[in-house]
């Protein structure tokens, strides 16, 4: 097994994607895109529905073959497999909270904290909750659910406790796709908060439909439309823009 | 980081995984009753009783591998057969050269050529055997699992290769009369590692040895089942994408497991050959493979005790069932089978949650309307299985 070693604090983390292109048969789910994204801040990726912004996710965490590259903190991820470019830093939610529903908070996080470790460290049985996974549990909000099952967790809160599991694997780079769907208007806010607070020294990337979210919260926004970037920039940069309006948040706010 | 003192206790209070106090209450209670059975059982059924100590041995590894790991193996006989005919390689050759006997065994003078063939010269050896039963079939495991579970074959479609290679292994076995014994097995053994086998004292011995063996698997499984690699092996088993997601090979967990069930399989069929004075296809094909199922999913494959309790029900009712009625086994086996995985999957470990479910059902309670008992019926059982055995 080849070992990854994870990126280092205070590292370059940007995430640089040149010349993607996702192909499914004929079709381009994603269609010669270039996409930066740096670290620090909160970086939205919005389109309508098919634009390809899961696709994208799917690339870079290396569930779906590509040409072009990805390089995240001048490491190119082609040719990695799934779970080491996970090693490497590089984290992902899905669209439904994908949790271990029979096993308790506490177990999920203390699963992700010992990804990619030594395998001698599963040999071991957790005498007390890891000082780590306390600091987690605080800034997810799940301190009190320590010891419940994940499955009885609210809709929202099993997107937080995902949040916190890449959170324990020490992810750097962390790819949410649409974090708030289903969510009320509380747990949005809070979702919101959280993401702003783990964002320091890290790259977050938000898949996202709710453009009140995304006005809110976005520190810079990459607009997708059939597979290509349609534009970037600032969150009043792309409320401007014409095209944008005329794609889709003219329609969103018609909905 | 400052910690407030309560904060600290809250922690070290918190539950942290493992059997619970009623699962260790019927472990010492299991060991109690299995090391006094012999002061009241006579020898033929000392004899008995560490034979299904042996089979029990197998379904404590598949315990693990398929109530926590989900990889439902059909190819245990593969393991137990390894370790059983390693075994009895070395016990045979130890009694063709005990009192200067000519140092092959019967059998090959009898349907061969009268020479021990090369592959077996190393069993003379007990180091050697002693070596290999572990080695070999977490080898013969190793290299299957990271083959399969590399390219992320799983579900039924590794049951059904896993049963292939058992029957294809029996095949060959029977094929190669003249240096495995074919379809007659091994068999007539006179000693052990220099004891002789049919003393009284040494059946005793034995059948101690095969307890504290059994003792050891169950402790162990048990550890690890709530060890951290347990929790990942449960997480593989639920939901394999994410735990990939988080930086494990799901492939390699599962082949641990595959690796960790083979070896006590292995050691089963080992010490099964002393005890049993024989090991022959019929022991490890098809069939047995899928009875050291039953054992675990009757007993409960997830749960701590489950598996050698289920395993021991099994194997006591198939021996006194089939000797009263020799056709009705098969049909009760089948019938339980069904039972066991159409109404109770959990195994007998759930019997009591699962009815007391049922009446608060059948009783009408508030709440309990279609969708919800939809979801209890799908997701409960598995978790209150863990509930009444391992905690």
């Amino acid at each position: 097994m080849t070992k990854i070693a994870a990126m280092e604090e205070g590292q370059d983390l940007a995430v640089r994607v040149k010349g993607l292109t996702v192909a499914f048969g004929a079709f381009h789910a994603i269609d010669d895109v270039d996409l930066e994204v740096g670290g620090n801040h909160l970086h939205f990726l919005i389109g309508p529905n098919g634009a390809g912004k899961t696709t994208l996710i799917d690339a870079i965490t290396g569930l779906v073959p590509y040409t072009g590259t990805i390089s995240v903190g001048g490491r190119a991820l082609a040719r990695m497999t799934v779970q080491d470019i996970a090693r490497f830093g590089v984290g992902r939610t899905f669209q439904t909270a994908t949790v271990f529903e029979r096993q308790t908070v506490v177990q999920n996080l203390d699963i992700a904290l010992r990804g990619g470790r030594h395998w001698a460290s599963l040999l071991t049985l957790r005498r007390e909750v890891p000082e780590r996974i306390e600091e987690i549990l605080e800034i997810i909000g799940l301190a009190g659910h320590a010891d419940e099952l994940a499955g009885v967790l609210s809709h929202g809160q099993k997107q937080w406790l995902e949040i916190g599991m890449v959170l324990a694997a020490n992810a750097r780079v962390i790819l949410l796709d649409e974090p708030v769907a289903g969510m009320t208007l509380d747990e949005r806010e809070a979702t919101g908060e959280l993401l702003r607070r783990i964002c320091p020294d890290r790259v977050v990337m938000v898949v996202e439909h709710d453009m009140d979210f995304m006005r809110r919260f976005a520190d810079a926004v990459t607009v997708m439309s059939r597979g290509q970037v349609l534009v970037e920039g600032s969150v009043e940069q792309i409320q401007a823009n014409q095209q944008v309006q005329d794609t889709y948040l003219g329609v969103a706010e018609a909905v | 980081m400052k910690k407030t003192m309560s904060a600290v206790i809250a922690r070290r209070d918190r539950r942290v995984a493992g059997p619970g106090r009623s699962s260790w209450i019927l472990f010492a209670a299991l060991a109690m009753v299995l090391a006094l059975a012999p002061m009241v059982l006579n020898q033929f059924n000392i004899g008995l009783l560490a034979k299904f100590l042996c089979y029990s041995m197998v379904a404590i590894g598949l315990g693990l591998l398929w109530g926590r790991g989900g990889v439902l193996s059909l190819g245990q006989g593969v393991f137990f057969g390894l370790g059983g005919y390693i075994m009895a390689m070395h016990m045979q050759l130890a009694d063709a050269s005990a009192n200067g006997g000519s140092g092959v065994p019967e059998f090959m003078s009898l349907y061969g050529n009268g020479h021990v063939p090369g592959w077996w010269l190393p069993f003379r050896s007990g180091v050697v055997t002693l070596i290999a039963i572990p080695v070999v079939p977490m080898l013969v495991a190793w290299a299957l699992g990271a083959a399969v579970f590399k390219r992320r074959v799983k579900g039924a479609y590794f049951s059904i290769l896993s049963q292939a290679l058992v029957a294809a292994f029996a095949l060959l076995l029977i094929g190669a009369q003249t240096s495995t014994g074919g379809s007659n097995g091994l068999s007539d053994f006179t000693g052990f590692f220099g004891y002789v086998l049919n003393d009284p004292v040494n059946q005793r011995s034995l059948y101690y040895l095969v307890l504290i063996v059994v003792l050891v698997m169950l402790l162990a499984t048990g550890l690890l089942m709530y060890s951290r690699f347990g929790e990942v092996l449960l997480a593989v088993r639920d939901t394999e994408e994410r735990v990939r997601f988080l930086g494990y090979d799901p492939a390699s967990i599962k082949t641990a497991a595959f690796v960790y069930a083979a070896l006590l399989a292995s050691i089963g069929g080992a010490l099964f050959v002393p005890v049993a004075g024989i090991i022959s296809p019929s022991d490890i094909g098809v069939t047995p493979s899928i009875i050291f199922l039953l054992g675990v999913a009757l007993g409960g494959r997830s749960t701590f005790l489950g598996p050698v309790l289920g395993s021991l029900i099994v194997s006591i009712a198939q021996n006194s069932l089939s000797s009263a009625f020799p056709s009705f086994w098969s049909y009760l086996e089948g019938a339980l089978f069904i039972v066991v995985i159409a109404l109770l999957p959990g195994g007998v470990a759930t019997l009591v949650p699962s009815i007391r479910r049922w009446r608060r059902r059948v009783s009408g309670a508030p709440g309990a309307r279609g969708g919800s008992r939809a979801s209890q019926t799908d997701a409960v059982p598995e978790a209150s299985a863990g509930e009444l055995v391992s905690r």
